[in-house]
């Protein structure tokens, strides 16, 4: 390159500086710009000959004078250089997307963006911020991701900094299954107000389903910051249409998808087989889907997104609670159906929430539901386990078919950690599904897409799906590192898919080696993926195997025991940086096996119980520790 | 012997188990599978346990992506078939807590329990234990539980017979220490190393590599043949004169297991070979396992039973070998006579006063169905009986049944009743074909097993005693038995009519054994559909019910009538 320069150093220094500026978009486009400008400048034949090789050419090439696009008008913008940074801390990785997705957005549209992890994130440089973006979800029992922890603790510290020159605003990520809904959003919502701060947009509270008002609140905050700079949002801001649906994709898949969580694909089953032997109480399904054709890629730890339907009995019950017609017409969005269909396929049903319970409420006026929903500790009993028809029975209300629908949650999709790779079963994806059945206020009760996938999905049936990236649970970067794996029931999934991709690195000894501990109720009739284990502990891709069959003697014998048992060989594998996923039950198994780590390392390193905890954070702090938890 | 570079992959696993321990220890505590490490499953055999797996659900776990359903079979010696009320109950007991929830009696007189899985081994042979009883030596390439007629009453040599048995049944048990280490948790006694090879000379009989094959031994009283003692490598026979026991008649070389198409194995009746007093008996037998144990076929073990051996080296040399290991002469057989190898069912008395039942187990299985409560019957008795000074005993029969003995004068009634209440004592009206029946585990937990038996024979007697009944033999006892396999656990060259199991649903039809259990029965018809069966017999057991003569058994009427002939020696049974 250097001999084509006619002034090398300058000219060098200055595409080099000028690519420093430059998103990937824009330097793609200019590629295609400078093309068509040398196209201009010489005769057709190379043109011909460019042509003949490639047997085409871009669009943008043909027209080296056609629009700038947006990113570039947008630069006007830049002139101002507003300085912006967002922080985001989040346990899933959707914060991460959703920040990375504003911090290109602003970029596009020519703010100077830092973006940091909340983990990573110096806390000093807090109070220097013009500009603060803030994404967090919210975890469990209302409490910070581990990520968050230390920003979320500081702001609440008596050491916390003065803002008064900061503009920020928040966006909260959570889940209105749980009771404290994106508490951690306006927790740091209201406590940057109080240190001064000020709201230039108001907080956005994100449910599952949370691409649309992500993007509303990406460009309320943008313009509100650009008008407090005094920018016009000239015809150059640019909406960046369709990146939202990089949430489904992402960038690091090589070839996007068409199909996206908006627009999914329609899977074929290729094969159902219930995993539990006979006789056992568990019900647990492997499913093998199809998506060839689709382009779909994920990598091991990703998820994948189901669309599922609710059961026909259930949105009976529905109807009969509120003495509506099945077939009156309703308007969902852009289209018109039937109540029933839009109970059956757009609204959730089977979980109850604290804002359908409020919406509710607004027709009831329902004193005992308005005591209730005051009082969290009585709520949270209520809403566990009830459902959209316990609380219309309980409480009923003339509903219309649209008021109805009105209280009602959309139905989000449910998210399935991918339980295979693409390397070892090329264009298929497999899941675990447990059936969730339980008996509830004399009724029985069905999880929406465990029992829509148990019940009501067949071999060649087709099924709603997408891919959800998880990049807070993937495969440690150096195949050479050691991996423990804590996988009991379901929680196995996405371990078949780590063991399946690293079962191919061989067993030399610069191939890290994988440590599997599973449990379930019963040896002989609960060990998921037994043969296929077996065969892998026989070739080497497992080095060790540890099983908890917790009824299989008088006392219960949980993944946390085995890992007790095996103390010594467990805390030398973390010494000699071993990356430790847990996958499962968040309230019970997860926790439990946290502790048992905690112990393990006081135990064998000879601590206190305060710097085994430290230890362990920091492991969780260091992504060493990681958790796809549920 | 070690020279021999063509032993059988068993006589390897033997000679490097380091007297039956192998790996044993390991195959327990590996938590990934039910099953144990490939040499293991010999080298259990010889603990009383094969490694079987629930052959109904192999395609459907398969698919489950889980392993067969692998469980164990434990067999628990029943020297001469007696066992104490509290031993019952403990037995019953174990089925429960780690079994399948039933009792197998076998056609040698011992408790088999099914479905035991692996992690639960030794708790369960611990369990035995309690109850003085062991599985040791119940399978393997040993002398097996040793069989005595249990019928108290019979004659008055029936205590010394008795204890004969129980003397030969702990002469012949190993000697190795590895059951109660493996089992028992007990540690090496004697002070020696777990890595030190034990002493030879703790198999001062079998030595290491122990016999070539089963070594199966029946005691007999004439003239009830009820532990079919031909089928068995030595048969005694017992030879008593005015009430006393002379000595016993030597039968050597019977077996009943072939292989289909290979007609170089066969089923083999013993030859009566002698006669010996009750001093010498110990020793004769000594002196015959160690010739099979020196002589026997290590290589190919369709051929190692003694039977092979003898017809090998011909009879003549088998007995000049024996002699000139005894250092003496067996004198010439006593006469003897057998009339039945069934049992007797009903209430007798003893010479002592004391009562005897003998009940019919269908099949041998001891379980409780929706209809008919055998197990909790049986279990009620056996309380009763513990909570009456220990009061009678339960024999297992050489035919699958159960006899409730030496039963007080007073508790009777009571026993009566429970049994009555249960709907047990009725059984004994059924057809003289049904309780004379007899059949092997075969499907679904035998993994030799081709065809079904003792699921499955209930319900074709079913059809075959609409014809017995329509010819007016109820009351006749015709020896009928099925296996799933040709290996003979339930004695089907014995049966006037057996079946012998080639694939599901089809089964080579047998006939013209003797009643007494003294001639071996021939094949009438191969690969027969139920319906086939059904028809083929039927005009059969009409003509027997129309033509036979007085006293005339089935088994001698089809070989009159000309429908087989009779199979005179193993050797032409094939013919």
């Amino acid at each position: 390159m250097e001999q084509l320069l006619q002034s090398p150093n300058t000219q060098l220094d200055w595409l080099r500086q000028v690519n420093e500026t430059l998103t990937p978009q824009q330097l793609l486009w200019l590629s295609g710009y400078s093309y068509g400008l040398y196209i201009a400048k010489n005769d057709g034949n190379h043109n011909a000959k460019f042509e003949a090789k490639n047997g085409s050419h871009s669009p943008s090439i043909a027209a080296p004078t056609a629009t700038l696009p947006a990113e570039f008008s947008a630069q006007t913008a830049a002139q101002t250089q507003i300085p912006l940074t967002i922080l985001y801390g989040s346990h899933s990785g959707n914060g991460k997307k959703v920040a990375a997705n504003a911090a290109e957005q602003a970029k596009n549209r020519g703010f100077v963006v830092k973006m940091h992890d909340m983990n990573e994130y110096p806390l000093k440089n807090l109070k220097q911020e013009k500009n603060l973006l803030v994404v967090v979800s919210t975890h469990g029992e209302g409490i910070p991701p581990i990520a968050a922890e230390d920003l979320y603790n500081h702001v609440h510290s008596p050491r916390a900094p003065k803002l008064g020159e900061t503009s920020f605003s928040v966006l909260a990520l959570g889940d209105k299954s749980y009771i404290h809904y994106c508490k951690t959003g306006a927790d740091f919502d209201g406590q940057l107000e109080k240190l001064g701060a000020t709201r230039i947009h108001p907080r956005v509270d994100c449910d599952v389903d949370f691409e649309q008002d992500v993007q509303a609140w990406i460009d309320g905050t943008f313009k509100a910051l650009l008008d407090k700079a005094g920018v016009k949002p000239s015809s150059g801001i640019l909406h960046t249409n369709g990146r939202t649906n990089g949430y489904a994709n992402g960038h690091a898949t090589p070839q996007p998808s068409t199909y996206t969580k908006q627009h999914p694909f329609e899977a074929t089953v290729l094969e159902k087989v219930k995993l539990n032997g006979r006789g056992s109480v568990k019900e647990t399904y492997h499913l093998e889907l199809a998506l060839e054709g689709s382009g779909l890629a994920y990598e091991p730890g990703d998820a994948l997104g189901i669309y599922a339907e609710n059961s026909e009995e259930l949105v009976h019950e529905v109807l009969n609670a509120t003495n509506l017609s099945a077939d009156a017409p309703v308007q969902v969005g852009d289209s018109t159906m039937p109540l029933a269909e839009a109970l059956t396929r757009q609204y959730e049903l089977t979980i109850l929430t604290r804002d359908t319970l409020t919406k509710h409420n607004a027709f009831a006026q329902s004193g005992v539901l308005q005591e209730t929903l005051l009082d969290t500790s009585r709520l949270q009993s209520y809403l566990y386990g009830s459902d959209v028809v316990d609380v219309l029975t309980k409480f009923p209300v003339q509903h219309t078919p649209e008021t109805l629908i009105s209280i009602l949650r959309k139905l989000p999709p449910r998210l399935y950690s991918i339980a295979s790779s693409l390397h070892e079963h090329p264009d298929e994806a497999h899941l675990t599904v447990s059936a969730v059945r339980y008996e509830a206020g004399g009724r029985h009760k069905k999880g929406v897409a465990s029992c829509f996938l148990a019940d009501r999905v067949a071999l060649e049936g087709r099924l709603k799906v997408f891919v959800e990236r998880n990049e807070m649970f993937k495969l440690p970067q150096n195949s050479a590192t050691d991996i423990i794996m804590i996988g009991p029931g379901t929680g196995i999934a996405p371990f078949r898919a780590f063991v399946e991709v690293r079962a191919n690195n061989g067993t030399s000894t610069a191939a890290g080696k994988n440590w599997l501990f599973f449990g379930n109720p019963h040896f002989t009739t609960d060990f998921l993926y037994q043969t296929e284990l077996q065969q892998w502990l026989k070739k080497g891709a497992l080095a060790r195997l540890d099983l908890a069959f917790s009824r299989d003697q008088a006392d219960k014998l949980y993944v946390q025991h085995k890992l007790l048992a095996r103390s010594k060989d467990v805390f030398a594998w973390l010494e000699n940086g071993t990356q430790f996923y847990v996958c499962g039950d968040k309230n019970r198994m997860a926790v439990d096996v946290e502790a048992a780590l905690r112990t393990i390392v006081e135990r064998e390193s000879g601590v206190s119980a305060e710097r085994a905890a430290e230890y362990v954070k920091s492991l969780k702090k260091q992504r060493r520790y990681l958790e796809d938890v549920y | 012997m070690s020279n021999n570079t063509n032993l059988s992959e068993v006589e390897i696993v033997k000679d490097k188990s380091n007297y039956l321990r192998g790996t044993i220890e390991g195959s327990l505590t590996n938590e990934i599978t039910g099953a144990l490490y490939a040499d293991d499953t010999h080298l259990i055999k010889f603990h009383g346990s094969y490694q079987q797996a629930d052959r109904d659900l192999d395609s459907e776990r398969k698919r489950q992506k889980l392993e067969p359903l692998y469980s164990f079979m434990i067999r628990v010696r029943v020297p001469g078939g007696i066992a104490t009320p509290k031993q019952w109950l403990v037995m019953d007991n174990l089925a429960d807590q780690y079994g399948s929830g039933t009792l197998k009696l076998t056609t040698r007189q011992a408790f088999q329990l099914h479905g035991v899985m692996k992690r639960n081994l030794k708790q369960t042979i611990k369990g035995f234990n309690t109850a003085l009883l062991d599985s040791i030596a119940g399978c393997g390439d040993v002398v097996r539980n040793v069989m005595s007629n249990p019928n108290p009453h019979q004659s008055a040599v029936h205590g010394e017979v008795y204890e004969i048995s129980k003397r030969i049944s702990e002469h012949f048990t190993p000697r190795t220490r590895a059951y109660y280490e493996l089992w028992l948790n007990d540690e090496l006694v004697g002070g020696g190393e777990p890595e030190s090879e034990p002493n030879p000379e703790d198999e001062p009989i079998y030595g290491k590599t122990y016999l070539p094959r089963k070594f199966k031994i029946a005691l007999a009283i004439p003239p009830h043949n009820d532990t079919d003692i031909f089928a068995n490598d030595i048969g005694l026979i017992a030879i008593e004169r005015d009430g006393k026991l002379l000595g016993f008649n030597v039968a050597a070389g019977g077996g009943l297991g072939m292989t289909f198409g290979m007609p170089d194995t066969y089923p083999r009746l013993a030859d009566v070979s002698g006669f010996c007093t009750t001093e010498q008996v110990l020793d004769v037998i000594e002196n015959i396992v160690l010739i099979q144990r020196d002589l026997g076929n290590r290589e190919n073990r369709k051929f190692s039973r003694l039977k092979y051996t003898i017809d090998q080296m011909g009879l003549d040399a088998f007995k000049t070998e024996l002699h000139n290991r005894l250092g003496y002469t067996l004198a010439d057989a006593e006469p003897y006579t057998f009339t039945s190898n069934g049992d007797a069912y009903g209430w007798q008395k003893g010479k002592d006063g004391k009562w005897n039942l003998t009940l019919f187990i269908e099949g041998g299985r001891v379980v409780d169905t929706e209809q008919y409560k055998l197990r909790s019957g049986l279990r009620d008795v056996a309380a009763f009986l513990r909570d009456n000074n220990g009061d009678g005993d339960f024999r297992l029969t050489g035919n699958q049944n159960v006899m409730i003995c030496n039963v007080a004068p007073k508790n009777k009634a009571r026993v009566q009743a429970i049994l009555e209440h249960y709907g047990i004592l009725a059984e004994i009206n059924k057809t003289g074909l049904r309780l004379n029946s007899l059949a092997c585990v075969a499907l679904n937990t035998c993994t030799l097993a081709f065809a079904e038996a003792e699921r499955y024979l209930p319900s074709l007697i079913d059809k075959l005693d609409v014809v017995i009944r329509e010819s007016g033999l109820e009351r006749d006892a015709i020896v009928i038995r099925m296996t799933g396999c040709p290996n003979g656990c339930a004695r089907p060259y014995l049966g006037e009519i057996a079946f012998v199991g080639r694939a599901l649903g089809r089964y080579n039809l047998y006939l013209g054994a003797g009643f007494a259990g003294e001639r071996l029965n021939k094949l009438y018809k191969e690969m027969l559909n139920e319906e086939e069966i059904v028809a083929e017999l039927t005009p059969i057991i009409h003509r027997y019910a129309q033509e036979r003569t007085n006293g005339e058994r089935f088994g001698d009427f089809v070989i009159r009538a000309g429908y087989v002939t009779a199979t005179t020696h193993g050797t032409n049974f094939h013919h």
